[in-house]
């Protein structure tokens, strides 16, 4: 067999230290504050990331809005011609940016061509802005011979702060359609996963956006803070765990900005007894396992509704068990590691927890054999069942390859037992029966819903943001929403004399 | 020439597999119509290079535009090296072994797509769909060679 897994003799080399982007430049950032940027299979240094400071964000900010003025008077049909440039950018540059994913986040190489196809499909969405952009005009629309229409203005500069689960994709959801409206834009990529951000920066420079249009600072809670207190600042979108989604939300929205903060989840997969296992076990493992359960949409609750909980748990277990760890340049490989060693030691802490709790632990993925790579942060499957919902394994976010099965009596049951949660970003239901799907539609508060798959993921024209402590805020990003969040709609009333 | 067979593991890997499998056979089809004594079926062979050639660009577009977290699922049950085409001719081989060495590529590729479309009806209908339409195809190209 002919098989070239792309050692990691073959991988990224060092790359230094990450530099900003503002005004159409690269520039080295003069903070003394840096942090180390690992590989979590291998554990060794990319590079580092210099953790700006608050006056190299306002500078961002000072050249964003210079820009402003300009952009938003470049007709729209004239806007999205970078983006177009930059969509095919990215298709000549798809697998480079899959790798430089893989290794400084950890997922296996599939699911990051999968997140840069998501993230080229939010460039597409924003192309089409001149039809979505469009107004609404009525004639005789506030009286006899007087006309009323409402038009879309874009309104200055907008800032997104990104989390470390979806290095690419994340601020592709905010910034091409904030920008293809007319905005300027200043994103923070996760200090963790800055390496993808800087290579797509290079990419969006070759597209030719005018200096000043989409400017990237990276940094920590100084930069954070920064951006949440200048008055330049229209609007911020956030996504990450909901202690700061709330803090990010306060802060910005007690100094009037437009502010949409994507939170935590804790996501309730319900199976049913007529549901096919077939079908479904094979989802049910993506759900839970893929990109080793660090994504909002994954499962974490697994509700066995009835008499199929034996058969069910049975069989997920053995699938689980059969997932391979390694190293995300591996083609074979289903699960990498988790992507930094402070949520690692917090996976494994929530382990031992449910341990404590009680539960019933049928997998254990704490220190699994991963040869050649012993030093990575990976945690394997682990299934724990005869789960209760008091206990912290029902109620908190782990955000790592760990399911719990919770056992209920019907249909009722795991429709409470859902809604009982303080989150409500995604849940499924897996079966047979169109009464049972459409009963969990209506009432399950969450807001991405599957019906007989794991992965709600809404594509870039639907909307993506959840209920309850998982969204802060009114707008969700992408979608209509997204253009609705990024413009400012006037009604104008006309009378010619 | 190398190709990267993947272990069949992901549903990511099928279009990969696939991908390489194509373009296995479609070298081979080539290879084998520069064989002299292959000449009264080169039309047909340069056929079956065109159309695999084709297929592994189709391929590679639907796995780099189709595939997102969604429809990432592990698979069971296949093992490469059931389906790995021969990669080349045998030095010095007779007309004759060229085409049943051809033949025996379009028989794993029928193998291959029978046993992936099963795997991809839950996940993704349009990739069982061009699976499906593949073995047809190679069952006609297998009968038209003769």
């Amino acid at each position: 067999m002919i098989h070239n897994p792309h050692l990691p003799s073959q991988a990224h080399g060092d790359h230094g230290r990450v530099k900003n982007y503002v005004d159409g430049e690269f520039i080295d950032s003069e903070s003394p504050r840096q942090q180390e940027i690992t590989n979590p299979a291998t554990r060794t240094t990319l590079g580092y990331v210099p953790l700006s400071t608050s006056s190299e964000v306002e500078q961002a900010i000072s050249a964003a809005q210079d820009a402003f003025e300009e952009w938003r008077e470049t007709p729209p049909n004239l806007r999205v011609q970078p983006l177009f440039r930059l969509k095919t950018l990215l298709e000549e540059h798809y697998d480079e940016i899959a790798r430089i994913l893989v290794q400084e986040h950890g997922k296996v190489i599939d699911e990051a061509r999968g997140s840069v196809r998501r993230t080229i499909d939010n460039i597409e969405f924003a192309c089409g802005i001149p039809s979505l952009l469009m107004g609404d005009t009525l004639e005789d629309g506030a009286a006899f011979g007087i006309d009323e229409e409402v038009i879309r203005q874009p309104m200055g500069v907008f800032a997104a702060v990104a989390p470390f689960n979806f290095p690419a994709m994340v601020p592709f959801w905010f910034w091409p359609t904030a920008v293809a409206c007319g905005n300027t834009f200043l994103v923070k990529p996760s200090e963790q996963v800055p390496l993808t951000q800087e290579r797509l920066f290079q990419l969006i420079d070759d597209a030719g956006f005018p200096p000043g249009v989409v400017n990237m600072v990276n940094g920590d809670k100084e930069a954070v803070d920064a951006i949440l207190s200048d008055p330049r600042i229209q609007g911020v979108s956030f996504v990450g765990s909901s202690v700061v989604a709330r803090y990010i939300y306060h802060n910005a929205a007690r100094r009037g900005k437009r502010v949409q903060c994507q939170g935590a989840a804790k996501n309730f997969l319900t199976i049913m007894p007529d549901a096919n296992l077939d079908a479904a076990i094979p989802n049910l493992i993506s759900s839970f396992f893929g990109n080793s359960g660090q994504r909002c949409l994954a499962g974490s609750v697994l509700v066995a509704v009835g008499g199929v909980a034996d058969e069910l748990v049975e069989r997920f277990v053995d699938a689980a068990s059969r997932l391979k760890l390694g190293y995300g340049l591996d083609e074979s490989v289903h699960m990498g590691p988790l992507a930094a060693e402070r949520h690692y030691d917090r996976v494994l802490r929530m382990i031992g927890k449910g341990v404590a709790e009680g539960a019933r632990l049928l997998l254990d993925g704490r220190h699994p054999q991963v040869p050649g790579y012993q030093d990575g942060f990976f945690v394997g499957p682990t299934v724990f069942d005869h789960v209760t919902p008091d206990m912290s394994l029902a109620q908190e976010e782990i955000f790592g390859p760990v399911a719990s099965v919770i056992r209920v009596a019907d249909l009722d049951q795991a429709i409470d037992l859902a809604n009982f949660s303080r989150y409500g970003n995604a849940s499924s239901i897996y079966t047979a029966s169109g009464k049972a799907a459409r009963e969990y539609k209506y009432r399950v508060q969450a807001g991405n819903i599957g019906i007989n798959l794991g992965v709600a993921a809404p594509m870039a024209y639907f909307p993506f943001g959840g209920f309850k402590d998982s969204f802060y805020g009114d707008l969700h990003g992408q979608g209509k929403d997204g253009v609705n969040f990024f413009t400012e709609r006037k009604v104008v009333i006309t009378r010619w004399l | 020439m190398g190709y990267d067979f993947p272990e069949l593991t992901s549903f990511g890997t099928l279009l990969r597999f696939a991908t390489a499998l194509e373009q296995a056979t479609a070298h081979l089809a080539r290879s084998t119509a520069q064989v002299d004594e292959c000449a009264e079926w080169r039309d047909g062979l340069l056929v079956i290079a065109r159309k695999h050639q084709k297929r592994s660009i189709q391929l590679e577009r639907m796995r780099r535009e189709w595939l997102n977290e969604v429809v990432l699922q592990a698979i069971d049950g296949m093992d490469a090296g059931d389906y790995v085409p021969p990669l080349e001719l045998p030095p010095g081989v007779t007309g004759l072994e060229a085409m049943a060495t051809v033949r025996f590529a379009l028989e794993r590729g029928i193998d291959f797509y029978t046993d992936a479309a099963s795997r991809a009806a839950n996940v993704l209908v349009g990739v069982e769909r061009a699976f499906k339409r593949f073995v047809r195809e190679n069952k006609r190209l297998f009968i038209d060679l003769g």
